[in-house]
């Protein structure tokens, strides 16, 4: 059976899972939108209301999955779904929200605890040089969430910028102890 | 921004003599109790103890404790010597006798130059400018995101020198996001195969999305 490996990428409705997914899966993304009814209509026209999934066929290392979860609570039970062969997470923040922080609070109040063994990048996205105050206060959220990771700032509809992505989260997996996802070594021994 | 801290590992609890149930209760009222003590104690069977409840009811002779702080334990502590207390055990006993005994225990100097001991790095945080940084320096970030680690195990992770590691891990503690804590020294222990395996996938998607690993 071919192999398989797991990105997972979280954020309230708007962060840009969808974009992330569509910008580098190869086969054509699954997802879940339906229009919206409610306030969210201000925001988007639609939104993804269970997940998002695209594939990378990474040859004879087998295929990198490509998850996109809402950050809402009651979706929480999603994650132990994808837990297994995690590579990382990227939590994504619509960076040019009035509502950004409290977007990243709620994110995180969901997921921090599943973040704790795990490489995770915060991506700031929607904004192309979002001002020091606000990484800061970024910053500061996820050190009330007890969250460590490193803080990019992306457009998550060009590869170039999750190509940076990628290269973060590998340089944790390479060089860092992250308890979550050793099950992958069974395959490569 | 956060200061840097220089805190003591968790002191560890040896139970003597008592059974399992007895065992997993004391570590259930240590969880109720976190917040009432203001040292962290954890119970460990395998590592010299700090402490060591011993149970006054069992005649199973204890050894091994070495300079370890000692409590008795029994079913009529007023019939064991001084300083016994309730078995099973009791909360408001547990956090008195955890008190003292943190305090004491605290106070002692701590002897960095004890071979026996080291010092484990972990980041508070990430800096919010390192687009700049050298790629060593990116590497010691990562090796210390997750866990607590010492400079042989970032060593034997990224490949890099003691030296240059230690060279970061001062410019870190100079802008207040180490966090350290000395702890007794082991062999550090790296999964070769995993950190291979992940180096091999990051060179498979950095061919896919075209950058070089």
């Amino acid at each position: 059976m071919k192999q398989t490996h797991k990105l997972v990428f979280i954020g309230e409705p708007g962060a840009g899972k969808t974009s992330c997914i569509s910008a580098l899966s190869d086969i054509a993304p699954v997802n879940t939108d339906v229009g919206c009814t409610d306030d969210l209509l201000r925001l988007k026209e639609f939104t993804t209301v269970a997940l998002d999934y695209g594939e990378l066929d990474l040859g004879d290392l087998g295929r990198l999955l490509l998850y996109g979860l809402p950050g809402q609570e009651r979706f929480r039970f999603m994650f132990d779904v994808v837990r297994e062969g995690l590579l990382g997470v990227v939590v994504l923040v619509d960076a040019a929200s009035q509502h950004a922080l409290e977007a990243l609070d709620g994110t995180l109040r969901t997921y921090a605890a599943d973040l704790q063994g795990v490489p995770c990048v915060l991506a700031l996205n929607k904004h192309d040089d979002p001002p020091l105050e606000m990484r800061q206060r970024c910053l500061d959220v996820m050190r009330g969430h007890g969250v460590v990771a490193p803080l990019l700032a992306v457009d998550a509809r060009r590869r170039e910028d999750l190509v940076r992505v990628f290269d973060m989260l590998f340089l944790l997996r390479e060089n860092g102890n992250f308890p979550s996802g050793g099950q992958e070594t069974q395959a490569w021994v | 921004m956060a200061q840097t801290q220089t805190k003591m590992r968790a002191f560890r609890i040896r139970c003597h003599a008592f059974s399992p149930e007895e065992v997993d209760a004391l570590r259930s009222l240590l969880k109720l109790l976190k917040d009432h003590l203001k040292h962290p104690w954890t119970v460990s069977e395998s590592e010299p103890p700090d402490l060591v409840f011993a149970n006054l009811d069992n005649h199973e002779v204890g050894d091994g404790f070495g300079s370890a702080v000692v409590v008795g334990c029994a079913m009529k502590p007023r019939l064991a010597p001084a300083g016994a207390i309730h078995r099973p055990f009791r909360a408001a006993a547990v956090l008195a006798v955890l008190t003292e005994a943190g305090a004491e225990l605290a106070s002692k100097p701590v002897d960095t130059a004890d071979e026996s001991v080291e010092w484990r790095y972990r980041l508070h945080f990430w800096p919010l400018e390192f687009a700049h940084w050298p790629r060593a320096s990116l590497q010691v970030m990562a090796a210390i995101t997750g866990q607590h680690a010492s400079v042989k195990e970032i060593a034997l992770r990224t490949g890099l020198e003691d030296r240059d590691i230690a060279q970061v891990l001062g410019l870190l503690r100079k802008m207040g996001i180490l966090d350290r804590l000395v702890e007794r020294r082991c062999t550090p222990r790296v999964d070769e195969n995993l950190i291979a395996g992940w180096r091999g996938l990051a060179s498979r998607v950095g061919k896919l999305l075209g950058f070089a690993r």
